[in-house]
């Protein structure tokens, strides 16, 4: 069922009338047609002309206003804002929008920024013009990933897709309509059956039950036609996009998006899903980014075409080990990048991946941490019983001096620790496989996706104000106070991520935690050793 | 025999009115086709004189600076009027050979800029160099949104049977605004 307001399903309920009308209007139209040709009565024709005026209101409604509706409702549900002249990637932005306006042979749309970090747009359209939503992540893309990504909007709003997939909306509410009714019935017949009035029960309940099978049938075949017709409007878009930039950004920023640890999270409606650049939601409205980038390998380019435009863009860069690099992927001081962290993080193929080599491909390359992490909640759910080996401490704390987002490490290693609990302290022993499923997924949550609790959002904001009287006040009764937050390494990580820049009495605070996770002490000053040699 | 006569009227009567309104809509795609390579040669047209009316204060903005570069700016101003009096002509092809000429020019300028480190500092510079490689970017857009327009318009003119009504109607061919030989926009960074 479609996540609509209640506001929403009354308006949507109309419109299922507007659909019945309009076929009402058809079939009048067809019986006039067969009146005059027959030289029928013209007391016949009547009612039908009047049908069939009556019925032009709701389908200018229809066809007219319901592409237009709930932009506003979108905009605010999303929470957006306009783009800041004053940055220079949002400027960049801008102009991409304004110079594909002119390559697509359309008014540019209506810019908006969408506070969120996830690599993300989408094309909304009201009576005033299309509405591009950008998200704050994608804007910091390369110029040539950004590039697909707009493009890839403006194939949406060459094919109108925007008022498609409104209508399809509508279509799939007429359905829902026909569910609530089906559910009003039901109550009916149950009233029936309350008066001891059976013959009434068996028919209402007849008519619900036909009324639930024919909403039912009518949703799944909604739904399969829906997103296999969908799943060709994305890709005629990725296709627009790259006959639009003439390279294959598209395919750059669908890279990007597996890269970043906030995905493509995007709050929009369900019936908006197919706007966006990628699924938004997992509703499957999109094609798997694998099979929208496969099929970009089978387009012509047309190179001699490329604009002046592209000509200065980044190149493509390619690692010592000879793999491309994309968006994200950065090489760490030994120079060394470990391709193995590029590919699909399914869960099926997850659960193949060693432990071992997890921590090393975190190691080899860091940006792509997320990834690691996703290994170890699928470890974690595979109920594999891992142990750490005393060798890969020193990897692992290398890391932490390596590693931009240093905190992430020690976090990672505390999952691992708590999962592969054999050789570890008593006081860190996971006391069961479930509160290893915990720590990993509140480890995955709040750093990955951003989605944060209201509680959990204010223990962590708690937690960081006493981190921050650890590092400025009075340690010695911090530390109690510290002792005595409830074990929960999701705010934890919260107050680690407030540390862009670690100092010395960081790196205290940090000791503080160590100790309080029974983290080996010679290791952690061996790693800041390491760190400070490095500063 | 009446209700032949009058089936077969119906029959003829509908046959017309299709044939009619095909050859309308073929006529209607025509005209649309052929506005729409107006219309995206309008915006190059935009872009060329917004790019001319930017070199001036750009030339006036950097000769403080580069006052032994005279050579560098008397080229790009040369180019400029060139490219203007190619505009006022509307020979495409010599507009478009102008343009490269201005643009080789402007390339040649921005090279010669990066050695001065003051005007590497001018933020009114970097703002009009800036704006400068924008508009290069939207003509480059612009240009390619023409030349698409350009072909399915003359596919149009010459697939059947909308050729006929083309010839009939005597929709004439456009030129291609393209480049006469590779050229590469000059990268510039005053970061």
């Amino acid at each position: 069922m479609h996540d609509l307001s209640s506001k929403a399903k009354r308006l949507y309920a109309l419109y299922f009338l507007v659909i019945l009308l309009n076929g009402v209007w058809l079939c009048g139209l067809v019986f006039v047609s067969i009146a005059l040709v027959f030289q029928l009565p013209i007391a016949l024709m009547l009612p039908w002309l009047l049908l069939c005026v009556g019925a032009l209101y709701p389908a200018y409604l229809y066809f007219v206003v319901s592409p237009n509706y709930s932009v506003g409702n979108q905009l605010r549900q999303l929470d957006v804002r306009d783009i800041d002249m004053q940055d220079r990637h949002e400027k960049l932005c801008a102009q991409m929008v304004d110079e594909l306006a002119l390559s697509a042979g359309v008014m540019p749309p209506y810019v908006h920024i969408v506070r969120t970090h996830a690599i993300n747009a989408a094309t909304l359209r009201d009576g005033a013009g299309h509405h591009l939503l950008i998200t704050y992540g994608a804007t910091r893309l390369d110029k040539t990933a950004l590039y697909g990504l707009i493009g890839h909007e403006y194939g949406h709003i060459l094919a109108d897709d925007v008022a498609l997939a409104h209508r399809m909306g509508v279509l799939s509410a007429c359905l829902d309509f026909l569910h609530d009714l089906a559910d009003d019935v039901e109550q009916h017949a149950l009233y029936h059956l309350k008066i001891k009035n059976t013959p009434y029960f068996f028919a209402t309940l007849a008519i619900s039950m036909l009324l639930r099978a024919m909403s039912s049938i009518s949703h799944a075949i909604n739904q399969v036609i829906g997103r296999k017709f969908f799943h060709t409007r994305e890709l005629m878009a990725d296709y627009q996009s790259v006959m639009l930039t003439r390279c294959l950004g598209v395919k750059e920023a669908l890279l990007a998006i597996r890269r970043t640890p906030f995905r493509a999270n995007l709050p929009i409606d369900t019936h908006l899903a197919h706007c966006c650049f990628a699924d938004p939601d997992n509703s499957g409205y999109h094609p798997e980014n694998d099979a929208r980038i496969g099929a970009l390998h089978n387009i012509d380019i047309m190179p001699q075409s490329v604009p002046f435009a592209l000509d200065d863009t980044p190149k493509r860069q390619f690692s010592p080990q000879g793999f491309e690099m994309v968006q994200g992927d950065t090489l760490n001081p030994q120079g060394r990048f470990d391709p193995e962290i590029s590919g699909i993080a399914t869960f099926a193929h997850l659960k193949k991946i060693t432990l071992h080599a997890t921590i090393n491909s975190a190691l080899h390359t860091p940006d792509t941490l997320f990834v690691a992490l996703w290994r170890v909640r699928a470890l974690a759910y595979a109920r594999q019983s891992m142990v750490l080996q005393d060798d890969d401490n020193a990897p692992l704390l290398r890391a932490l001096c390596q590693y931009d987002r240093r905190m992430d490490v020690p976090l990672l290693w505390l999952c691992v620790q708590k999962m592969g609990a054999q050789n570890m302290p008593s006081s860190c022993v996971a006391q069961n496989v479930s509160d290893a499923h915990t720590l990993a997924n509140a480890l995955i949550i709040h750093p990955l996706t951003g989605v944060l609790k209201n509680h959990t959002l204010m223990q962590a904001t708690k937690s960081q104000m006493l981190l921050m009287d650890c590092l400025h006040g009075n340690t010695t009764t911090t530390i109690d106070k510290i002792y005595q937050i409830p074990v929960d390494s999701a705010l934890i990580t919260k107050a680690m991520y407030s540390f862009d820049v670690l100092n010395q009495a960081q790196y205290d605070a940090l000791w503080l935690l160590c100790q309080r996770f029974a983290i080996d002490s010679k290791m952690l000053t061996k790693a800041i050793d390491m760190q400070q040699n490095l500063l | 025999m009446y209700f032949f006569g009058v089936v077969m009227f119906w029959v003829v009567l509908v046959l017309c009115i299709v044939a009619i309104a095909y050859v309308i809509m073929l006529y209607n795609q025509l005209v649309a086709k052929r506005n729409s390579v107006d219309g995206a040669w309008a915006q190059i047209d935009t872009q060329l004189a917004r790019r001319h009316d930017l070199i001036p204060n750009l030339v006036n903005a950097v000769k403080g600076y580069m006052a032994h570069e005279s050579q560098a700016l008397t080229q790009v101003m040369q180019a400029r009027t060139g490219a203007i009096s190619a505009h006022k002509n509307h020979d495409i092809a010599q507009m478009a050979s102008a343009e490269q000429n201005l643009s080789q020019s402007l390339g040649g300028l921005y090279a010669v800029a990066e050695n001065y480190p003051q005007l590497r500092a001018d933020s009114a510079v970097k703002d009009l160099m800036d704006e400068l490689s924008h508009s290069e970017n939207r003509i480059g857009f612009a240009r390619q949104h023409y030349n698409d327009s350009v072909q399915f318009y003359h596919d149009a003119l010459q697939m059947f049977p909308s050729n006929i009504l083309a010839n009939f109607f005597r929709f004439e061919k456009r030129q291609f605004f393209t480049k006469t030989h590779d050229y590469k926009t000059p990268a510039v960074d005053f970061s």
